[in-house]
């Protein structure tokens, strides 16, 4: 490949805490994940009424996208060539309980078709599109732990192949209250921005 | 491949030149609490099979289904299932999700739920030192998948992949679709005037990808996807983002509309879905080519499709054989399809796969016989 692939702008989400590009952008004192996200929707001004229909998972998908991506000059990049990437543990297993619990019981038998829809892990793929209009390659792995080079061989095969200009990636994870999302865009020749590599990645995922 | 159908792709060969479906009814409470229609496999059946794994009992269904077929797809092949070039990838939208509930006896750890752990368990029983790759990406998993190993060994980061795809027939599943009023009363009719939603089906299928031909002449030759950034549980209402990753999918394999001689299309029967089809299949020019749906013979196998469906297409092509569109009868999408009605010789050289998914998702590769 001719081009080097940058990373545009990139958040990281844990500890009732998310920061952009390294830098603290907004710390709460809520401790659960519930009040702390709200309180983050807040802060970033969202007025994205959708969100509060959304699981737990897509909730934070949603944020750690919309900090990156306000952060990110596309420049005229169509939004069909814009790719987005994302990788977890639990896939989607922390909405998978909650319907289990609605069909255990035949006297208390409540299956819904708006929980049901958040049991598939790209749900939050699809809510990030939806919202940015973002209309290019869709890919959703699962893996034990944040694995950089499978997001990186894939996603810069994707460059590679003319399939993307950009592309947004990253691990977005939920399960019994523990949450972490590390995301991050992926672009051509933005020649101020750190270099797409499997060591970049990690050192922004491992930084405290 | 293994479905209602059958333990191997032969057995399912015969029932598509048949036009033979395994959709049935299915009075079973522990799966919904009223009688629905349902593609299953053959429980009787599989605990015979399950006499070739080792240790068995200690693997859930679904494991021992993954086992059965990948152990089935290598031993006709020459290949090396151990060597750190080969790599297990693993596609499915829900995995060991039967292991969730209150009344689950099988006594497999309840962490085999995580997708990663159960990849990690097929592919160890192969012995394969690599970790494996997880795609679960709803309805389009498969063809993702199998895109995705074809870009790895084009990159050159693996010599062989071993993808494999499962879903089973869960009360999880079939509660939810039910919930959505999704599921037909009858048997699905992908296209047809009176289609009224998707039966569910369980199954597994492997497709073996590698650099060397290893006697085979079908080639991945491209793939593409896109979201339609719509709606997260409804397709698009124009085809948009599935005309995309099908035009994405024919400049990458180099191939014009005119080139395309089968579309094996996703076809779920929901009025919705089978609709948006007809117009990314307009939109591309493409409404004349012969096109079937195999939901009508196993039902949506969910993150399986795309791997069985694939591979039923390459048996198609390397037969020279059109099957039927099982379940059609008039059509009934707003734009004209082309619905294969009759078991039929052809020669299909170039097959165009599709498929769609909650998500907003839509998935497209390209098949070239060389």
């Amino acid at each position: 490949m001719s081009e080097t692939l940058k990373i545009v702008s990139h958040s990281v989400i844990r500890n009732s805490s998310i920061s952009v590009n390294g830098k603290m952008d907004f710390t709460s004192g809520e401790k659960d994940f519930k009040p702390f996200i709200k309180g983050a929707f807040r802060h970033y001004d969202l007025k994205y009424p959708k969100f509060f229909k959304m699981d737990n998972l897509c909730k934070l998908a949603m944020i750690g996208a919309e900090v990156v991506i306000k952060h990110s000059d596309l420049g005229n990049i169509s939004k069909e060539r814009i790719g987005i990437v994302l990788l977890n543990r639990a896939s989607s297993l922390e909405t998978d309980r909650a319907h289990q619990k609605t069909i255990d019981s035949r006297e208390n038998y409540f299956p819904s078709p708006a929980l049901f829809v958040y049991t598939l892990a790209n749900i939050m793929a699809g809510e990030i599109a939806i919202k940015h209009k973002f209309q290019g390659e869709n890919m959703s792995f699962v893996s034990s732990d944040f694995d950089a080079e499978l997001t990186q061989n894939y996603v810069a095969n994707l460059f590679a192949t003319n399939k993307v200009e950009a592309c947004l990636c990253g691990w977005v994870d939920f399960d019994e209250e523990s949450y972490e999302s590390v995301q991050y865009l992926v672009g051509v020749n933005k020649s101020k921005n750190t270099i797409f590599d499997n060591q970049t990645i990690n050192e922004i995922y491992n930084a405290k | 491949m293994i479905s209602s159908l059958g333990f191997n792709s032969a057995e399912h060969i015969e029932k598509l030149r048949q036009s033979k479906s395994g959709i049935k009814p299915c009075d079973d409470a522990l799966l919904y609490p009223t009688p629905f229609q349902a593609s299953i496999i053959d429980e009787s059946r599989l605990n015979e099979m399950k006499y070739e794994i080792d240790s068995a009992d200690s693997y859930t269904k679904l494991e021992q289904l993954h086992i059965l077929s990948i152990k089935d797809c290598v031993s006709q092949v020459n290949i090396d299932v151990t060597s750190g070039r080969t790599l297990f990838v693993f596609s499915t939208t829900k995995g060991n999700i039967d292991l969730l509930a209150e009344n689950y006896t099988g006594g497999i750890n309840v962490k085999r739920a995580y997708l990663h752990e159960m990849a990690k368990v097929v592919s160890k029983y192969f012995g394969n030192p690599v970790n494996p790759v997880v795609v679960s990406n709803a309805c389009i998993s498969g063809v993702l998948a199998v895109n995705m190993a074809k870009d790895f060994i084009e990159a050159d980061l693996y010599d062989n992949v071993i993808v494999t795809g499962g879903d089973l027939a869960a009360e999880f599943t079939i509660s939810g679709f039910q919930s959505f009023k999704a599921i037909s009363e009858t048997h699905c009719k992908p296209y047809d005037i009176v289609r009224d939603g998707i039966t569910i089906g369980e199954a597994c299928s492997t497709i073996f990808l590698s650099k060397n031909p290893n006697g085979s002449t079908i080639l991945i030759a491209g793939g593409g996807s896109s979201n339609d950034a719509n709606h997260i549980s409804g397709p698009s209402r124009t085809g948009d983002g599935l005309m995309m990753a099908c035009e994405k999918a024919m400049n990458e394999a180099k191939i014009e509309s005119s080139n395309i001689d089968f579309i094996s299309a996703h076809g779920t029967a929901t009025v919705y879905n089978d609709e948006m089809e007809s117009k990314a299949f307009n939109w591309l020019g493409i409404q004349n080519v012969p096109l079937n749906s195999f939901k009508g013979y196993w039902g949506h196998t969910l993150g399986a499709a795309g791997i069985i469906e694939i591979a039923a297409s390459a048996h198609s092509m390397q037969n020279n054989e059109l099957y039927k569109s099982a379940g059609f009868e008039k059509i009934g999408t707003p734009e004209p399809l082309n619905v294969i009605d009759s078991y039929q010789k052809k020669k299909v050289d170039v097959v165009l796969k599709t498929a769609s998914g909650f998500g907003g998702c839509n998935a497209a590769t390209i098949l070239v016989k060389g």
